[in-house]
């Protein structure tokens, strides 16, 4: 229990901190949100896959009337990859904004005022390139992450559910 | 010092090329100040963003006998009409984010420049007057800790008063290893502050001169430019003549 606490409160600072991986001055917070809705909507919407499961498992099964649900004698599984690959596109809306943050941060140095000028005289040239890229990767490896735990317990559902004697395959 | 050998800079647009400046050679030694005229489109911003690195060009410009780059760029330092500041951030957040780039930022000097300028240290730049955001300009670009300051056309919106001011503190706080190059229209203004003048007339050096020689030579700053630019004092005239027949 302490542990997720100060899990919580880690991602909580970072949620409310994150002014410090942005632009300085930069209003982030619709860019944040967005951000996290379009994550969370594909992270939703790739749940259809249970359905597609469900529905592939059926398929492998007759209903006979002695004996209930009979595996078809020609049952073959369909690959974790023909069930599941479609739903790692549902990502590309998520993963095209955070390019679009990118582009957004560089153009924010040259709105209102030009303090690009400021920026292109920083000692460090890194800062520059830092505040433009710095969300959008952190948001690419967290985009990726949700993937790979969707995936993993996708393809262990997948595993779990369909029979054995049909040849599970990942692709 | 600050030396700028052979510049030369041409734009490349649907037009096609067309060059702005034309064999510009220039050097500036510490503790300078020194004034940069001439008319609209001659070239002046573009010098100075070429000195900074914004605009590529062909030349050589030297800081101390080394070309700029990252390692020698706080030297530096820069007060744009345009404004190079964050219009979101407080003063207060400014001072923060230099003193953490700029090493050599002067928290002192920015505080008594706040005060005696008395702008509000905790509210975000683009609530200030535009008279206020190019004192804050300024301000920044005096309190980085550059030895070479470059300002262009920085009082643009500024009251005579104010800008009397800024001048009277400018000389007033400048250390000696300080170097300004300040870029602007207000020639008679600024005369009594600069030591030294460079006309710049369609891209190219039309005039270098310190204030002392004119002084000595009893021209005032305004005729000197105005002869380097073959100013036509009869134009006017001549231009009513023919609207009015008088």
């Amino acid at each position: 229990m302490k542990l997720w606490k100060k899990l919580w409160k880690r991602v909580h600072r970072l949620w409310t901190e994150l002014d410090q991986c942005f632009p300085p001055g930069y209003e982030f917070t619709w860019e944040r949100n967005t951000a996290a809705v379009l994550l969370a909507l594909s992270m939703v919407l790739s749940l259809q896959y249970f359905v597609k499961l469900r529905q592939a498992v059926a398929w492998l099964y007759y209903v006979d009337r002695v004996h209930g649900r009979v595996l078809r004698p020609d049952a073959q599984a369909r690959t974790f990859l023909e069930l599941a690959g479609q739903y790692g596109g549902l990502f590309v809306p998520y993963f095209l904004f955070l390019a679009i943050m990118a582009a957004l941060h560089y153009a924010y140095y040259h709105r209102d005022t030009k303090s690009i000028y400021l920026m292109r005289r920083l000692p460090r040239r890194d800062v520059l390139v830092g505040s433009c890229i710095r969300v959008p990767l952190l948001g690419t490896a967290v985009g990726i992450l949700a993937q790979m735990m969707l995936g993993l317990i996708y393809y262990g559902s997948y595993l779990l559910v369909m029979p054995g004697e049909c040849g599970p395959a990942f692709w | 010092m600050l030396e700028i050998r052979g510049l030369n800079k041409t734009y490349f647009d649907r037009m096609g090329a067309r060059q702005v400046m034309f064999d510009v050679s220039l050097a500036i030694g510490p503790g300078e100040i020194v004034g940069l005229f001439g008319e609209n489109g001659a070239g002046k911003t573009t010098l100075l963003k070429c000195i900074l690195g914004f605009l590529p060009c062909k030349g050589e410009i030297l800081l101390d006998g080394r070309p700029i780059d990252k390692s020698n760029i706080q030297r530096l330092s820069f007060a744009t009409c345009e404004h190079s500041f964050f219009p979101n951030l407080t003063p207060d957040s400014h001072a923060e984010f230099y003193q953490m780039q700029f090493g050599t930022f002067r928290r002192e000097r920015f505080r008594t420049l706040m005060e005696f300028f008395e702008l509000p240290r905790r509210k975000a730049l683009k609530s200030y007057s535009t008279g206020q955001k190019n004192q804050f300009e300024v301000i920044m670009a005096l309190c980085q800790g550059a030895e070479y300051i470059l300002m262009d056309e920085p009082f643009a919106g500024n009251d005579v008063f104010n800008r009397e001011d800024f001048y009277k503190v400018l000389l007033g706080i400048l250390e000696p290893e300080e170097t300004v190059f300040l870029s602007t229209h207000l020639i008679e203004e600024v005369e009594r502050f600069i030591g030294r003048a460079v006309l710049l007339k369609e891209g190219r050096i039309a005039g270098d001169v310190s204030t002392l020689e004119l002084e000595e030579q009893g021209r005032t700053l305004m005729e000197y430019v105005k002869e380097a630019y073959g100013y036509r004092a009869d134009r006017v005239n001549r231009a009513l003549e023919n609207l009015t027949g008088v």
